[in-house]
């Protein structure tokens, strides 16, 4: 379960970029981060996982905090970046054993969930070529692959589709829909409307630095009580923010 | 075609050279907040006095013509290295070559554009070495005006054969060969045959002086046959000096001129040809590759957390060749011409000079010859920079570090290990060097020497990493620009002449004491200095202040 508690950022005096949010994201829920460029998703993702200072407010990640207890809440955190261009130098399968390591994952669950995953993304022969090598869909899944190794019970993705083959987002979803059954967070960002409106259990928008929606796609339609798209929805929340 | 040449090698110039803030760009006069202007003039003062040094020295000899030799040689042996380490990336690694194939250009276009980025960072190299000198020169020989002028002709000439010769040859090794399995071992390898043929005609070269540097009577023969030797195998450079001593100047700038029609022409003729061929093999190399199934069981053993950090690490320094070539390269070099040059003094000239041998042997280990070893291996701590950019060559990666369940702290000692392990090596190699040379020294006393270097190295290493950790470079486009363009060297160079200082006054503060007790104060002293930066970085992580560059 991940808290946002009243959080505010600033990065220079007097402009808050992110003011005062709260935000649950209960376990086993899929929650849709939704928002114009510079709304202000990534900053909240590095600030959930320990990239970024909170000036106010806390964060826990299952009732631990990354400000005060950083090292236990990150544990339980497995983060795809917004640039999967990480390790170039490594073979993929160098990557995946230094992520176990990092988490430490033991053999047999890494072997398990690496055979798995890799043919899941059509990426078992690639493994033993440079990350380099290989195009930024295959980066986006090598990352994505590495996160799940220790099986973080809150999974956390920014921008997570971009750069995949459609397979490729089909199957990503189908991995978002069963991680979530089994009682984990999925926290993603996206620009992609309509990968949030297919697969999230209720999407948050961010406007400006403050969060002007939280709750499921039915419930923003009755909300502006018209039978739109969400693209619509989206832009006339954002319009009259 | 001049057009579109003077357009992308303004891009590309301006690409490698866009973290140096030498002029300010509102007011456009220099920079005086800028790193890379504080580095230049240290480095142009320190040449300033080591050339005024060497020139009276020349001077009470009567032998100031040798210096525009020694100039020349030493200018062009960097000016060589210099390319040798860039040509490879510029010309086909550089990543603004893919977004130049799409567009309607000519090969040659493309070539002579990299050709003279190359060109022009070994100009801003000839300004930092060549311009002083030669300006000092001028005034200690009371030299006419047209020496000056005839000083600018030359040093717009000399670099253009380094730059075009190595560029040739380029063309013709990566025409020669078929495919690039692995682009980084490939550029580790084609460096290393040009330093290896380098340094062994150096070695060729510098025979001849080492065996007379203890007769000043026939110096002038000595260091004239270095540079005599170099200078004619490069064809331009002693046409070029002697322009500058003002004899036959017509017809050695037509010799000149020729050469570097010849060389052009050459260049066009094979970059016409094979160029675009050549970047199109060094892009597609990892196609040509077959991959190999993953042996899960061989490939997959779990490891400590921090074995495997640290293992991270030295494979992002050893699989990277510009990190490897810029870091632990010119070490690497180091030591072997270390150990060479001391097996070769050994050999060559003590064993044969028993007067030499016995007052060697007889030398005591003073608290001064303890602070010159260790001032020596500081200097060569300085040389690789592998903490100075332990977090900027990560680049966006560097977020990592972050949001990993490893503590800050951990990582921060974890980070130092490559650089301190490097410098530990460093260290046995330069006390084993002392060792055989001065026999006298005790195994104790070296030991000894040896604790103070690790605690040194350490201090130097965290300070660095301190430095890399709150200004970092991780917006970068090529490996180049983490270490050729890092003003964070400065720091490096400011450190060094700080524990030189310290030194020297540390050999002051014992001067009249017992060696041991004066080895254990210079120990307790860069321990406390340890400890004092140990507690700062604590504090800084604790506070979250430390890594808060890094986002």
């Amino acid at each position: 379960m991940i808290e946002i508690k009243n959080i505010s950022k600033s990065y220079t005096k007097g402009t808050k970029i992110i003011d005062n949010m709260s935000l649950k994201i209960e376990n086993g829920e899929i929650l849709g981060f939704i928002g114009p460029n510079g709304a202000g998703k990534t900053t909240i993702i590095k600030m959930m996982t320990g990239i970024l200072g909170i000036d106010e407010g806390n964060i826990l990640i299952d009732g631990k905090s990354i400000k005060d207890n950083p090292y236990e809440a990150k544990k339980n955190i497995g983060l795809v970046p917004d640039s999967p261009d990480m390790f170039l130098n490594l073979k993929g399968i160098e990557y995946l054993n230094f992520m176990a390591d990092i988490y430490k994952v033991g053999k047999d669950e890494r072997i398990k969930i690496i055979k798995e995953l890799s043919k899941k993304f059509d990426m078992e022969d690639a493994l033993n070529e440079k990350i380099e090598s290989y195009s930024h869909g295959m980066r986006q899944k090598i990352v994505i692959i590495g996160v799940l190794l220790h099986s973080p019970k809150n999974w956390i993705l920014d921008e997570p589709i971009t750069g995949l083959d459609p397979k490729a987002i089909y199957d990503l979803k189908m991995i978002m829909k069963e991680y979530a059954k089994k009682g984990n967070v999925v926290f993603f960002s996206t620009h992609i409307l309509e990968v949030a409106e297919n697969l999230c259990d209720r999407v948050a928008i961010i406007n400006k630095g403050k969060i002007v929606f939280v709750g499921k796609i039915e419930e923003l339609k009755d909300k502006m009580k018209e039978n739109n798209s969400l693209e619509e929805l989206f832009m006339e929340i954002i319009e009259n923010d | 075609m001049i057009k579109n040449i003077i357009l992308l090698t303004k891009i590309s110039t301006r690409n490698f050279f866009q973290n140096f803030d030498l002029l300010d760009k509102k007011t456009k006069r220099i920079n005086k907040k800028s790193m890379y202007v504080w580095l230049i003039v240290i480095v142009m003062i320190a040449i300033t006095y080591l050339c005024n040094e060497i020139l009276n020295m020349l001077e009470d000899y009567g032998q100031i013509d040798i210096f525009l030799d020694i100039l020349f040689t030493f200018v062009i042996i960097i000016m060589f290295m210099q390319t040798i380490i860039a040509s490879m990336n510029i010309l086909y690694f550089s990543k603004d070559i893919e977004y130049f194939l799409p567009f309607p250009i000519k090969p040659v276009e493309l070539l002579l554009s990299k050709v003279n980025t190359i060109l022009n960072v070994l100009y801003s190299t000839e300004l930092i070495f060549m311009l002083i000198p030669l300006i000092l020169y001028g005034i200690s020989t009371t030299a006419s005006l047209s020496y000056y002028i005839f000083a600018i002709l030359v040093m717009i000439l000399l670099p253009i054969f380094p730059a075009v010769f190595i560029s040739i040859v380029t063309l013709i090794i990566m025409t020669l060969i078929k495919r690039i399995k692995n682009k980084n071992k490939f550029q580790i390898m084609i460096t290393l045959f040009f330093i290896i043929a380098i340094i062994l005609l150096e070695v060729l070269f510098t025979k001849t002086v080492l065996l007379n540097q203890f007769d000043y009577n026939i110096l002038e023969a000595g260091i004239k046959n270095i540079s005599e030797s170099i200078n004619n195998s490069l064809l331009i450079v002693n046409p070029l000096i002697s322009i500058l001593k003002h004899e036959n100047i017509i017809i050695n700038l037509l010799e000149i001129f020729v050469i570097y029609a010849i060389m052009y022409a050459t260049l066009i003729c094979i970059g016409r040809k094979v160029y675009i061929k050549n970047i199109l093999k060094a892009t597609s190399y990892n196609k040509n590759k077959k991959s190999k199934q993953v042996d899960f069981e061989k490939q997959c053993k779990p490891q400590k957390v921090l074995t495997s950090y640290i293992k991270n690490d030295f494979k992002n320094l050893l699989k990277n060749a510009i990190f490897f070539m810029q870091t632990i390269y010119p070490i690497c070099l180091l030591m072997l011409m270390f150990i060479v040059l001391t097996i070769y003094f050994k050999l060559g000239i003590i064993e044969k000079n028993q007067e030499l041998s016995a007052s060697l042997g007889g030398m005591h280990l003073t608290i001064e010859g303890v602070c010159i070893l260790l001032g020596i291996s500081q200097v060569l701590f300085s040389i690789g920079g592998i903490s100075i950019s332990a977090i900027s060559r990560q680049g966006k990666n560097a977020v990592f570090m972050k949001y990993i369940p490893v503590s800050l702290y951990k990582q921060f000692i974890l980070k130092n290990i490559p650089q301190v392990s490097i410098n530990i090596i460093t260290s046995v190699v330069v006390l084993l060097c002392a060792k055989i040379i001065f026999t006298s020294i005790s195994l104790l006393n070296i030991v000894c020497i040896f604790l103070i270097c690790i605690v040194v190295s350490i201090l130097n290493s965290y300070l660095m990493l301190i430095v890399d950790i709150k200004r970092p470079i991780l917006d970068w486009n090529a490996e180049i620009e983490v270490l050729k363009q890092n003003g964070n060297k400065i720091f490096q160079y400011v450190w060094t002449i700080i524990i030189v200082i310290l030194l020297l006054y540390i050999t002051k503060i014992f001067k009249d004491v017992n060696l041991y007790i004066a080895i254990f104060g210079t120990f307790i002293i860069f321990g406390i200095l340890l400890l004092i930066v140990d507690t700062y970085v604590r504090k800084q992580i604790n506070k979250n202040k430390l890594f808060k560059k890094i986002i």
